[in-house]
């Protein structure tokens, strides 16, 4: 056998070796002529070496939105993306339900909600209801003003002309409150 | 794994797609998905750059589907767009503008993955150099080189279908794979 070394039409089978794909009788010949020959020995255990080596380098996972995005691209302004049969676009898919009814479910819960707050809102009782609805507002109010106090407060008074530090002053004693 | 198995069988996919059938255009993404992005990423070695040109490669595939004939292997025909779009975006410099770091956060996918068995904190830090030190050999070499690399060791394809995919002959690619190899062991020598 010629050494696959010195032939380099050849050197496919030493590669082809290192990565087990060669027919048993060709491994059988060159195991016998690695048996006498330093270099394709050398070859061998630098290219098997160097095989271990690559495979640490491991897949990466694929991030999950790949085919969201891609087929957004395909059925985008200008994608051209695979078109749904007229049956599955009307229909829909079997646990999704039929699709021309698919809008029509947000739209029933609104109108659901919105006639819910009507009746609450219609009670015969709504001159009993009123009382505590004012003093629910009244509540409001104050708590809005007191807000409104604390926020004030945390106003802050510019730098003067020193460039002293600044720091908190009352709302009332700002000019402009005062005015 | 290979992904040169059931050929006949992803060509008959293809032309179901040029005749309109998304399900098996579905399929094909579905298994090629992962190697092609794999491949990419060891090209231009960023995980962001490689997702990015894999979209490119599958949209290619469904504008193109009008003119598939099934010719060649399917996967010939796939890698070929998918090399082609490496080795323009290695030549634009775009993978390099955002080259990753392996302990940066978009490459945790392949920076990180260490076997699952509770290793200490010097396995994790070998197992990093040693990785980067396979990226950096691989990142060096001419991009020919490197794509038939790729395809031969990981994708495990054959000669004559490496060289369909780059466009030369198949002693060419024996000398490209050689010449790659020799350099590889070279610089990774003292990892043995």
């Amino acid at each position: 056998m010629n050494c696959p070394i010195e032939h380099p039409e050849s050197a496919g089978l030493l590669l082809d070796y290192c990565g087990r794909k060669l027919a048993p009788d060709t491994t059988a010949m060159l195991e016998r002529h690695m048996g006498s020959c330093a270099r394709c020995q050398a070859f061998r255990d630098g290219q098997m070496a160097l095989w271990r080596s690559l495979d640490a380098w491991e897949s990466m996972p694929v991030s999950a939105g790949f085919d969201r995005r891609l087929y957004g691209r395909l059925h985008g302004p200008h994608g051209d993306g695979p078109r749904t049969s007229w049956w599955s676009r009307f229909f829909g898919s079997p646990l999704s339900g039929p699709a021309f009814l698919q809008p029509a479910v947000p739209l029933a819960l609104a109108c659901v909600i919105v006639l819910a707050g009507l009746l609450v809102n219609d009670r015969p009782d709504g001159a009993v209801a009123g009382a505590p609805r004012d003093a629910v507002e009244a509540e409001q109010v104050e708590t809005v003003l007191e807000d409104f106090d604390m926020l004030s407060q945390l106003r802050w008074q510019p730098r003067d002309a020193t460039g002293a530090a600044s720091r908190y002053t009352p709302f009332e004693a700002m000019p402009e409150a005062r005015s | 794994m290979g992904v040169t198995a059931a050929l006949d069988y992803d060509a008959r996919l293809m032309l179901l797609v040029k005749d309109g059938d998304s399900g098996s255009y579905a399929l094909l993404l579905n298994k090629y998905r992962g190697p092609v992005i794999h491949f990419l990423y060891r090209m231009v070695q960023n995980q962001s750059v490689a997702e990015e040109l894999a979209q490119e490669v599958f949209l290619r595939v469904f504008r193109g589907r009008g003119n598939y004939e099934p010719s060649a292997k399917f996967t010939t025909w796939l890698f070929r767009i998918a090399t082609n779009l490496a080795i323009n975006s290695l030549r634009d410099g775009k993978a390099e503008k955002n080259q990753e770091q392996l302990d940066g956060p978009a490459g945790g996918g392949a920076g990180l993955q260490v076997p699952d068995r509770r290793p200490t904190a010097e396995q994790v830090l070998v197992y990093r150099v040693k990785l980067e030190e396979v990226r950096q050999a691989i990142a060096q070499l001419p991009e020919k080189q490197r794509a038939a690399v790729l395809m031969h060791k990981y994708e495990e394809m054959e000669y004559s279908q490496i060289a369909k995919v780059l466009g030369c002959s198949e002693p060419a690619v024996k000398s490209l794979l050689f010449r790659a190899y020799e350099c590889l062991r070279g610089r990774l020598a003292h990892m043995a």
